[in-house]
C-alpha cells in the first residue's frame, strides 16, 4: 500500500534522515518507535507532503507521491492526526472536520466556492455519531471542548473521507485511561476495514496491543523492523536507546 | 457513551436559519452603537433624520471600505499598515491618468483599482515568499506608496476631474450619496465572501492556526497574497471615491487612515491575533466612529473630543469582550 | 578622556572644513531651515528664496527641509548642522514655536541674523529664550482672517445674518487659530448678526468635506465657509456642491494652484492668496539690504495678500496674480 524507499532529508548540514525504507500493507498497523530526534516526525511530514525529501521516494499503491502538495496527498488518501491536533480553535466542529475540504454548492450549474453548510453539518454529525464521540454539538467552537473531545474532532477529520492510510502521532499521550482504550479500539476497527495505520507512540503497551509490525528508528535510520509477535518489549526498548 | 452521542439527533431538528459565524459577532458593539444613536438623537435634533443618516454613512464610507479589507487581513492574523498611503497613491494614479495623461474617465477607475491591487500583490509576495513580517512589509509600503504619490504629483494635489468621475464621489441617486451605496454594497459582497465561501473560511483558519491549515492542504501562500490584494483593492476603491468626492487626487490624503481602519475592525469584534472576524461587526465599528464624529460636529464640539471618545470606545470594546469571556469561563 | 579628545579633534576638523569653504568666497551664506517640500506652500517659498539668491551677486543659499509637517526633531537637527556652516543668516520656517529655540539661541549669540517666515515663531517665547529675531516676513494670521471676513461680509450684502462655518487646522496650531480668530473678530465688527461655528479640519480635505456636510445638516441656511487653508476650503466646496448648494460662499487661504483652478471654474468662491513665493523672495532681498547696505528694517515685514476671485482672475488686473504659484 504505502512504500518508503531510501528517504533522506537534511536541513542544511544536519542530516535528519539517512536513508529510511519500510512499507505497510492495507489493514496493517505499523508502529514507528524511536527516541526524540530519531527522525519520526520529519519522516511523517515527508509522507504528508509538508516537507519534501532530499532524496528517495514515497509511493502509494505503486504511484509516486514524492513532492506532492499536502492537499493532494490528502486527496490521495493519506491522513495524519497530529499530536498537536492542528485544529482551528475559533471555528466550530463542522468547520474543523471539513478543514481544507469544504463541500461546495453548484449555483445555476456552476461550481462555486460557496460552502454547502447543510451537507457539511449533516455529515459531521454522522461522523461524530459513528465515532461515538461525546460532543455537546457540532456547532460548538472547538476551543471550548476538552482535550479528549478535541482529539475526537481531529480523528473525525482524518476519517471522514475514507482514507487508505492514517498516521497517528502520539494519539494517546494526552488522554485519560478510558479514552486510551477507545483510541486503541478505533485503530483495530480501522485495520478491520482495510485501512493501513502508522502509529507513532512512546507507550509500548499500546504498541504491542495494536501493531502488527514495529519499526524502530534511530539517528535517521531504521535499525529494526520486526513482527510484533517475534519481539519483546525489552528488545524494542534496547533498539530505541541503542543498547544492543 | 450514555448521555453523549448527542451531536446528532437533538441538534438537527432545531433552527432552520443559521447565521454563519454568529459566535464571532460582538453584541457589545451593537449596544454601543445603539446607545450612541439614542444619545445623539437627544443631543441634536438634526441627528436622527434620513439625510443625516446618509450623511453619516457617506462620512464613514472611506474608513469603512478600508476596514472591510482590514477585516480579512486581521482575520488572517496579518496586518496592513499601507492602506492609508495606498488610498492616496491610488487616488493620485486615477487623477493623474485623466488630468495629466488625458485618458478617458473609465480608465481612471481601472487605474486606481489596479494601483491598489498591485501594491497589495507586492505586499503579499514579499510577506509570503520573502518571509518578511507583514508589519514590516506594509510599514515599508506605507512609505513607498506615499512617496510615489508625492513624486507623481510633485507634492501638489491634482485638481479637476471629468464629470462622470465626480459623480462617483458627489452623485446622489435617490438622495443617497454614491460612496455610501458603494460602501454598503461592498459590505454585503464581502460579508458573503467571508462567511459563506471557502476563501473566507480559510482566511479565518489561517489566522487561527496557519501550520494546521497548511498541513490540511490549505494553500496558505496564495491565500495570503489574495488577502493582501483584496486589502489593496479596497484601498484603491476608497482612494477612487475620496478623490472623486473632493475632486482632486491629493497625495497627502488618508494619513493615519490605516489606524482608523484597524480601529473600526477591532471595535467590531475582529480578533487582533486572527481567527475571528465578521463584516457586520466591522461595519458597526466603522459606524460607531462615524456617528461619534458626525454627532460631535453637529454639536460643534472640538475635535480633541472625537479622538478621545474613539480611543475610549476602542479600549472599552475590547475590555468588554475580555470581561464577557472571563465571565463565561 | 581619549574619546573626548578625538571628538574634539573631529569637531575642530569640521569647523575648519566649514570655514575653509566659506573662506573661499567672500559672499553671503544664508541657511534656510524649512518644512516639507511636499507642501506646495513651502515648495513655492523655497523657489522664491532660491530665485532671489540666484539673482543677487555673491549670495548663496543652502536649503534644508524635513520629511513631513510633524518632523520637529529632524528640523532641530537640520538647524544644528546648518550652524556648522557658519551662515550669515538663518531663514526659518519653524514647525512649532519651541523646537528650534536652543539652536536659534546659539545663532543669536554668534550674531547670526534670524528671519522668521510666516509668523511661525512666537516672538514673546523667542525673546524669553534669548533668541533675537531680526524680522518676520509674511502675513499675520489675524490680518489674513480679517481680510477673509471683509470679503465674506461684502459678498453677503447689507446686514447679513445666518450661520457661518470656520474651519481651522490641527487643534493647537497657531497659524490656523490666528486666521480663525482674525476672521471672527473682524466679522463681529462688520456683520454682527452672523453666527459663527468653528471646527478643526486638521488641514485635511476629506475631513473638511465631512464637516461641511455635517454643518449643512444642522444649518441648512449656511451662508459662508471660511477655511484656514485652501485644501480644507476645497474639501468643503466639493461637499457643498455635492449637496447641491452652489449658493454658499467658500473662502480659503493660500492661493494654491488647485484652489486657483477651482475658483477659475466657478466652484470655490475665493482665496486670500499669501504668495509664498513672494515671502521667500522678500526675505532674501531684505537680508541683502541689511547685509550689503546696512539697512535698518522694521521687525515685521508684510509681504502682501490679496483676495483672488473668479472675476479677478478673468480681468487679470491685480498685479499680484503674477506671483501665484
Amino acid at each position: 500500500m504505502l512504500q518508503i524507499t531510501d528517504v533522506k532529508k537534511n536541513f542544511g548540514p544536519v542530516e535528519v534522515l539517512r536513508g529510511v525504507s519500510f512499507g505497510l500493507d492495507a489493514g496493517e498497523c505499523v508502529a514507528l518507535v524511536g527516541d526524540n530526534g530519531a527522525g519520526k516526525s520529519t519522516l511523517m511530514k515527508i509522507i504528508t507532503g509538508v516537507y519534501t525529501a532530499s532524496s528517495g521516494e514515497v509511493t502509494l499503491a505503486d504511484r509516486s507521491i514524492t513532492g506532492t502538495a499536502p492537499g493532494e496527498i490528502r486527496e490521495l488518501g493519506i491522513e495524519m492526526i497530529y499530536q498537536s491536533l492542528e485544529l482551528a480553535s475559533q471555528q466550530d466542529v463542522t468547520a474543523n472536520i471539513f478543514l481544507g475540504r469544504e463541500p461546495t454548492r453548484k449555483i445555476m450549474g456552476f461550481q462555486t466556492g460557496v460552502i454547502d453548510f447543510k451537507s457539511a453539518r449533516a455529515q459531521a454529525e454522522e461522523m461524530i455519531e459513528q465515532l461515538g464521540a461525546r460532543l455537546p454539538s457540532v456547532d460548538i467552537q472547538v476551543g471550548n471542548l476538552s482535550g479528549g473531545q478535541q482529539q475526537s474532532v481531529a480523528i473525525a477529520r482524518a476519517l471522514t473521507f475514507s482514507p487508505k492510510v492514517v498516521i497517528m502521532d502520539e494519539p494517546t499521550a494526552a488522554l485519560a485511561v478510558r479514552e486510551i482504550q477507545h483510541v486503541l479500539d478505533l485503530i483495530k476497527e480501522l485495520k478491520s476495514r482495510g485501512i493501513a495505520v502508522i502509529l507513532i507512540s512512546h507507550r509500548l503497551t499500546d504498541v504491542f496491543e495494536v501493531a502488527d509490525r514495529i519499526v524502530a528508528l534511530r539517528q535517521g535510520v531504521v535499525i529494526a523492523d520486526e513482527r510484533t509477535e517475534d519481539t519483546t518489549m525489552q528488545d524494542v526498548v534496547a533498539h530505541i536507546v541503542g543498547a544492543h | 457513551m450514555t448521555t453523549a452521542n448527542s451531536a446528532s439527533a437533538g441538534a438537527s431538528t432545531k433552527k432552520t436559519v443559521v447565521i454563519r459565524n454568529k459566535g464571532a459577532l460582538r453584541i457589545e458593539s451593537l449596544i454601543v452603537l445603539a446607545l450612541l444613536v439614542v444619545v445623539m438623537s437627544f443631543a441634536s435634533p438634526f441627528f436622527f433624520t434620513l439625510p443625516n443618516i446618509f450623511n453619516v454613512i457617506l462620512a464613514t464610507s472611506t474608513i469603512g471600505i478600508l476596514a472591510l479589507g482590514a477585516t480579512f487581513v486581521i482575520g488572517s492574523a496579518g496586518i496592513d499598515l499601507s492602506v492609508g498611503s495606498l488610498l492616496a497613491f491610488a487616488g493620485v494614479v486615477g487623477a493623474f491618468s485623466v488630468a495629466a495623461l488625458g485618458l478617458p474617465w473609465w480608465v481612471a477607475i481601472f487605474a486606481a483599482l489596479a494601483a491598489g491591487t498591485f501594491a497589495g500583490w507586492i505586499n503579499g509576495l514579499v510577506i509570503t515568499y520573502g518571509h518578511v513580517p507583514a508589519f514590516v512589509v506594509t510599514l515599508g509600503m506605507m512609505g513607498v506608496a506615499r512617496g510615489v504619490a508625492l513624486l507623481i504629483t510633485d507634492g501638489q494635489a491634482i485638481y479637476g476631474l471629468p464629470e462622470p468621475l465626480i459623480w462617483l464621489g458627489q452623485g446622489r441617486p435617490f438622495g443617497i450619496p454614491v460612496p455610501a451605496i458603494v460602501f454598503l454594497v461592498m459590505a454585503v459582497v464581502l460579508h458573503l465572501l467571508l462567511s459563506y465561501t471557502r476563501f473566507g473560511r480559510h482566511t479565518l483558519i489561517i489566522g487561527d492556526n496557519e501550520r494546521g491549515a497548511r498541513a490540511m492542504g490549505v494553500p496558505v501562500r496564495s491565500l495570503r497574497i489574495k488577502i493582501y490584494m483584496l486589502s489593496g483593492l479596497m484601498a484603491g476603491l476608497a482612494g477612487l471615491l475620496t478623490t472623486a468626492r473632493v475632486n482632486a487626487g491629493d497625495p497627502t490624503a488618508g494619513m493615519t487612515f490605516e489606524l482608523s481602519a484597524i480601529t473600526a475592525a477591532i471595535i467590531g469584534g475582529t480578533n487582533l491575533f486572527g481567527g475571528r472576524a465578521t463584516i457586520l461587526g466591522t461595519v458597526i465599528g466603522a459606524l460607531i466612529m462615524g456617528v461619534l464624529q458626525n454627532g460631535l460636529n453637529l454639536l460643534a464640539i472640538p475635535s480633541f473630543w472625537q479622538e478621545i471618545s474613539i480611543g475610549v470606545v476602542l479600549v472599552a470594546a475590547v475590555w468588554l469582550d475580555q470581561f464577557a469571556k472571563r465571565q463565561k469561563e | 578622556m581619549r574619546n573626548f579628545k578625538n571628538t574634539a579633534a573631529l569637531a575642530a576638523l569640521f569647523v575648519a572644513g566649514a570655514t575653509a569653504v566659506s573662506a573661499q568666497d567672500d559672499g553671503l551664506l544664508y541657511g534656510a531651515i524649512l518644512k516639507t517640500p511636499a507642501n506646495p506652500h513651502w515648495n513655492a517659498m523655497t523657489q522664491g528664496i532660491e530665485d532671489a539668491a540666484a539673482s543677487a551677486d555673491g549670495v548663496e543659499v543652502v536649503v534644508s527641509t524635513v520629511a513631513n509637517e510633524g518632523a520637529a526633531e529632524q528640523q532641530l537637527n537640520n538647524c544644528e548642522t546648518m550652524l556648522l556652516r557658519e551662515p550669515d543668516a538663518l531663514i526659518v520656517g519653524a514647525i512649532n514655536s519651541n523646537i528650534l529655540l536652543p539652536c536659534l539661541q546659539r545663532a543669536s549669540e554668534q550674531g547670526i541674523d534670524i528671519v522668521d517666515l510666516d509668523y511661525n515663531l512666537d516672538r514673546e517665547i523667542a525673546e524669553g529664550a534669548g533668541v533675537d529675531v531680526t524680522f518676520t516676513a509674511g502675513n499675520d494670521g489675524h490680518d489674513t482672517g480679517a481680510v477673509g471676513a471683509e470679503f465674506v461680509a461684502e459678498q453677503l450684502g447689507e446686514n447679513p445674518s445666518g450661520p457661518v462655518l470656520v474651519i481651522e487646522g490641527l487643534p493647537g496650531n497657531p497659524v490656523g487659530a490666528s486666521r480663525g480668530e482674525g476672521f471672527r473678530q473682524r466679522l463681529a465688527e462688520i456683520a454682527p448678526d452672523l453666527e459663527v461655528t468653528t471646527l478643526n479640519g486638521d488641514w485635511d480635505r476629506g475631513k473638511s468635506a465631512n464637516i461641511a456636510n455635517d454643518i449643512l445638516q444642522r444649518n441648512p441656511n449656511l451662508q459662508a465657509v471660511f477655511a484656514a487653508n485652501d485644501t480644507m476650503a476645497l474639501g468643503a466646496t466639493e461637499a457643498l456642491l455635492a449637496a447641491g448648494r452652489d449658493d454658499i460662499v467658500v473662502v480659503g487661504v493660500d492661493g494654491s494652484s488647485d484652489a486657483i483652478e477651482s475658483i477659475r471654474s466657478g466652484r470655490m468662491t475665493a482665496t486670500v492668496a499669501q504668495f509664498p513665493y513672494l515671502v521667500g523672495h522678500r526675505a532674501v532681498e531684505l537680508l541683502n539690504q541689511i547685509n550689503m547696505e546696512g539697512a535698518e528694517l522694521d521687525s515685521y515685514q508684510s509681504t502682501g495678500q490679496s483676495v483672488i476671485t473668479q472675476e479677478a482672475l478673468e480681468e487679470g488686473t491685480d498685479e499680484m496674480i503674477q506671483y501665484l504659484r
